[in-house]
C-alpha cells in the first residue's frame, strides 16, 4: 500500500493538487483564532466565509452529470485568503448533479468559528436546502440599535458576543441560455439566541440586522467562454431584505471561475454595495474574494450507459458522421 | 504550539487529498490488465462484469480516438447540459494550450529543508501573538515621520477607512496572485506543467511564510504604537476594537507591506525565470502591476493612520529582500559546478534543527 501511494505521489498532477490544496488549507486554518486579528497582516477582505454565490451547478462539470446514481459520501472544499469551508455530504444519487443528502460543515474563518448542518436536495437545475447554523464570532458583540452604521460601528465592544443561531432555507435555480447560464438563489434567513433589543452584524451576507428575520435574492448571468467553456465570467446582483429595519441592501458586480479539472475551480468575486443604509466598506460586500473550490465523492465512475447516450447524442450532433 | 498544528495540519490534508485521488482514480485505472486480473475470480462459470470493464470495452471498442478522453478522466473539463454552447473566444487561453515549462536541473527543488524552513517560519508568524504586549516601549516618533504624517495621512479615522480597505483588497490581491493565477492557472492549467506548479507554489508559500515571520517577531518585539493611538479615548472610543489588545502596538514594521512586496518580489522572480506569459514585455508587465500594487498598500497603510512612513519603508524592504531572496538563493542560483561564479546556499536538516551550506 505504501509503495502504491509512493507510486502515486510520483505523479506531478497529484502532488501539484496535493500541495496546492494543503497549502491553502494550512493558510487558512492557521488564521483561525481570535488573537491572530492582531497579526497586521491578517486583514483579509473576505472576513468570513461567504455566502453561497448560486454558481455551484453552473459551473459543474459533465463528469458529475454522468456519474453512476449510488449511496455516496462528497466533500467540497472552499478556500481563500482567509478562510476556509470544508463541506462534508452524504446522500444517494449523482453528488453535485441530482440527489438527496444531509451536509454538515464547520465555518473556520479569521473572524468566527461555528458550524452548519442541514438537509440538501437537488435535480438538474434546481438545488435546495434547509439547515440551522451557529456562529460564534471570536470578538464581535451584538450592536445597540443606530438608524445607519459605519464599519467602525460594527467594531465597537458594546453589547454581549453576537453568537446566535440561524435557519437557512435556499432554493437556487440554474437555466442554460445562449452562451452560458442564468442563475438565481433566492435564501431566507431567522436568527435566533440573539440579544433581546440589539442588532447584529451578519457576517454570511455582510448586513446589519435587527433579528429575527432577513432573506436575500442574487441574479445572474455567467457566461461559458473558449473550446471547453472554462473560463466563466458574468454579472450578478442581489438585494439584502431588512425586514425589522424596514430597508434593503442592494449590490452588484461581477463573478468569474476558472475550472481547471473537474475537481479544482478557481474563483474570484468583487461585488460592493451599490445601496444600502449603512456604509460598511469592504465589511458591506464581496470585495475580491479569491479561492479556490475543490469537490471529490467517493466512486465518481462515471456511469456507461450515461456516457453511450452521451456519445451517441453527441455524433448525431456532428455534420460528417 | 501553532507550527505544531501547522505541521500536523498540511500531512493530513495531503493525505486526505491523495486518499481523495486514488479514489477518483479508479475511472482511470478501471481498464488496466492488472486490475481486471485482481477482480477475475478464477474458475469457468460466468460472471458479471464491473462497471470499470464495461467502461473500458466502451470506450476502446469502435472509435478509440475520438475526443471523449476527458470522460476517463477527471483532469479535463467539459461544462454541464445547464450550460450554452461556450463562445469560443480565440484570443482567451485554453488548458494545456501553451507550451509546457521544465524545471532546470540545475535549480534546486523543494526538499525537506524547505518544508522545516516553511512551517518554521509560518510557526513563528502565528507565534509572535504569544509575545506580550508592552504598550509603553515605542510610542515616540521621529520628524521624519511626523512630517510624512502631517502630509498623508487623514487622521479623521472614520474618513480613512476607504484606504484601509483598499490596502486589505490589494493585499489579497497581490498575496494569491502568484499561487492562484501563476502556480494554479498559468503553470499548472494553461502550460499543464504540474511540476513547475507545484514548486512555484511551494516557493511563494515559503517566501511569504519567511517575510511574515520576520514581521511577526520584530513587531511583537518593537511594541510601536500606531499613530492613531493617540486619539483612542480621544476622537476614538476606547471600546473600538482597533484601540485594545495587540493590534494598536504592532506599527513596526507594516505587515500589509511586508507581505505585498514579497508577494510582488516572488512573483517577478517566478516570471524571470519560467516565463510564465511567454513574452518578456508581459512579465515585465506582471511584474511591474504587483509591485505597485504592494507600494499602493504601503501608501494606503500611511494614509489610512495605520502606520507611519519608517515603518512602510522597513516593511517594503524586508518584503523585496524575502521576495527575490528567498527564490534566488534557496532555488534559483544555479547548484553545483556547472558554473564556477555561482553562490548558491542549501537548507539542510539536522538533527538540531536546519543548517545552512553553501558554495561560492
Amino acid at each position: 500500500m505504501w509503495r502504491g501511494l509512493m507510486r502515486r505521489w510520483q505523479r506531478p498532477n497529484l502532488r501539484f493538487t496535493s500541495w496546492l490544496i494543503g497549502i491553502l488549507i494550512g493558510l487558512a486554518v492557521v488564521t483561525g483564532s481570535r488573537r491572530l486579528k492582531a497579526q497586521d497582516f491578517l486583514e483579509p477582505t473576505t472576513p468570513a466565509p461567504p455566502a453561497p454565490e448560486g454558481i455551484e451547478q453552473a459551473v459543474v462539470a459533465k463528469y458529475w452529470q454522468l456519474g453512476r446514481p449510488r449511496g455516496f459520501l462528497a466533500w467540497t472544499l472552499e478556500a481563500g485568503y482567509a478562510y476556509v469551508k470544508p463541506k462534508f455530504a452524504a446522500g444517494y444519487g449523482q453528488p453535485y448533479w441530482s440527489f438527496v443528502g444531509v451536509d454538515a460543515h464547520p465555518l473556520i474563518s479569521i473572524s468566527q468559528a461555528g458550524s452548519y448542518f442541514g438537509l440538501s436536495a437537488a435535480l438538474p437545475g434546481l438545488t435546495f436546502r434547509f439547515g440551522a447554523r451557529y456562529v460564534y464570532p471570536f470578538k464581535s458583540t451584538f450592536l445597540i440599535p443606530r438608524d445607519s452604521y459605519t464599519q467602525l460601528d460594527t467594531s465597537l465592544d458594546e453589547g454581549p458576543r453576537a453568537d446566535y443561531l440561524a435557519w437557512e432555507a435556499e432554493l437556487g435555480v440554474t437555466r442554460p441560455l445562449w452562451a452560458g447560464s442564468v442563475f438565481g438563489v433566492v435564501t431566507g434567513y431567522r436568527v435566533e439566541l440573539a440579544a433581546q433589543d440589539f442588532f447584529l452584524y451578519e457576517e454570511s451576507l455582510r448586513v446589519v440586522i435587527k433579528p429575527p428575520y432577513v432573506w436575500r435574492a442574487r441574479l445572474g448571468y455567467l457566461l461559458s467562454l473558449g473550446a471547453k467553456g472554462a473560463i466563466r465570467v458574468g454579472p450578478t446582483a442581489e438585494v439584502v431584505g431588512l425586514p425589522q429595519r424596514k430597508d434593503y441592501v442592494v449590490r452588484g458586480g461581477v463573478v468569474a471561475s476558472v475550472a481547471i479539472n473537474a475537481h479544482l475551480e478557481a474563483q474570484a468575486s468583487l461585488i460592493p454595495v451599490l445601496s444600502s443604509p449603512d456604509n460598511l466598506g469592504r465589511k458591506g460586500g464581496d470585495f475580491g474574494q479569491l479561492g479556490v473550490r475543490f469537490r471529490w465523492a467517493t466512486q465518481s465512475t462515471p456511469d456507461p450507459a450515461r456516457v453511450r447516450a452521451f456519445r451517441l447524442s453527441r455524433k448525431s450532433e456532428t455534420p460528417d458522421s | 504550539m501553532r507550527a505544531l498544528v501547522l505541521a500536523g495540519c498540511l500531512p493530513g490534508l495531503l493525505g486526505a487529498s491523495l486518499w481523495a485521488r486514488q479514489a477518483t482514480g479508479q475511472s482511470q485505472a478501471g481498464a488496466t490488465p492488472e486490475k481486471t486480473a485482481v477482480r477475475s475470480p478464477a474458475g469457468p462459470q460466468p460472471r458479471r462484469k464491473s462497471v470499470d470493464e464495461l467502461m473500458g470495452e466502451l470506450l476502446t471498442s469502435d472509435e478509440p480516438d475520438d475526443d471523449l478522453a476527458w470522460l476517463y478522466s477527471d483532469e479535463d473539463y467539459e461544462p454541464s447540459d445547464l450550460t450554452g454552447k461556450p463562445l469560443p473566444v480565440p484570443a482567451l487561453p485554453e488548458r494545456g494550450e501553451g507550451s509546457p515549462r521544465t524545471w532546470d536541473p540545475r535549480w534546486r527543488r523543494f526538499t525537506t529543508g524547505n518544508y522545516v524552513l516553511t512551517i518554521t517560519a509560518w510557526g513563528f508568524a502565528m507565534g509572535g501573538i504569544l509575545l506580550p504586549v508592552v504598550p509603553g516601549r515605542w510610542s515616540h516618533s521621529n520628524e521624519f515621520d511626523e512630517r510624512v504624517h502631517r502630509t498623508l495621512s487623514i487622521e479623521d479615522y472614520p474618513k480613512g477607512q476607504w484606504a484601509r480597505d483598499l490596502s486589505d483588497l490589494l493585499l489579497s490581491t497581490t498575496v494569491t496572485f502568484p499561487l492562484l493565477f501563476d502556480s494554479l492557472i498559468v503553470a499548472y492549467w494553461y502550460r499543464t506543467s504540474p511540476d513547475v506548479a507545484g514548486q512555484t507554489a511551494l516557493i511563494t508559500t515559503e517566501t511569504l511564510g519567511v517575510a511574515a515571520a520576520l514581521q511577526s517577531m520584530t513587531s511583537a518585539i518593537t511594541n510601536r504604537a500606531r499613530p492613531y493611538v493617540r486619539n483612542c479615548g480621544d476622537l476614538l472610543p476606547e471600546n473600538l476594537e482597533d484601540c485594545n489588545g495587540r493590534k494598536p502596538y504592532r506599527s513596526f514594521f507594516s505587515g500589509h507591506t511586508t507581505l505585498s512586496f514579497a508577494a510582488a518580489g516572488v512573483t517577478c522572480a517566478l516570471h524571470a525565470q519560467h516565463d510564465l506569459f511567454g513574452d518578456s514585455a508581459a512579465d515585465a508587465v506582471a511584474c511591474a502591476a504587483n509591485l505597485l500594487s504592494a507600494g499602493t498598500v504601503g501608501m494606503m497603510r500611511i494614509v489610512g493612520d495605520q502606520h507611519f512612513a519608517s515603518d512602510v519603508l522597513v516593511g517594503a524592504g524586508v518584503g523585496l529582500a524575502a521576495g527575490f531572496g528567498v527564490p534566488y538563493l534557496l532555488h534559483y542560483a544555479p547548484s553545483g559546478s556547472a558554473d564556477e561564479n555561482s553562490v548558491a546556499v542549501s537548507l539542510v536538516p539536522t538533527s538540531n534543527g536546519i543548517g545552512v551550506g553553501g558554495t561560492f
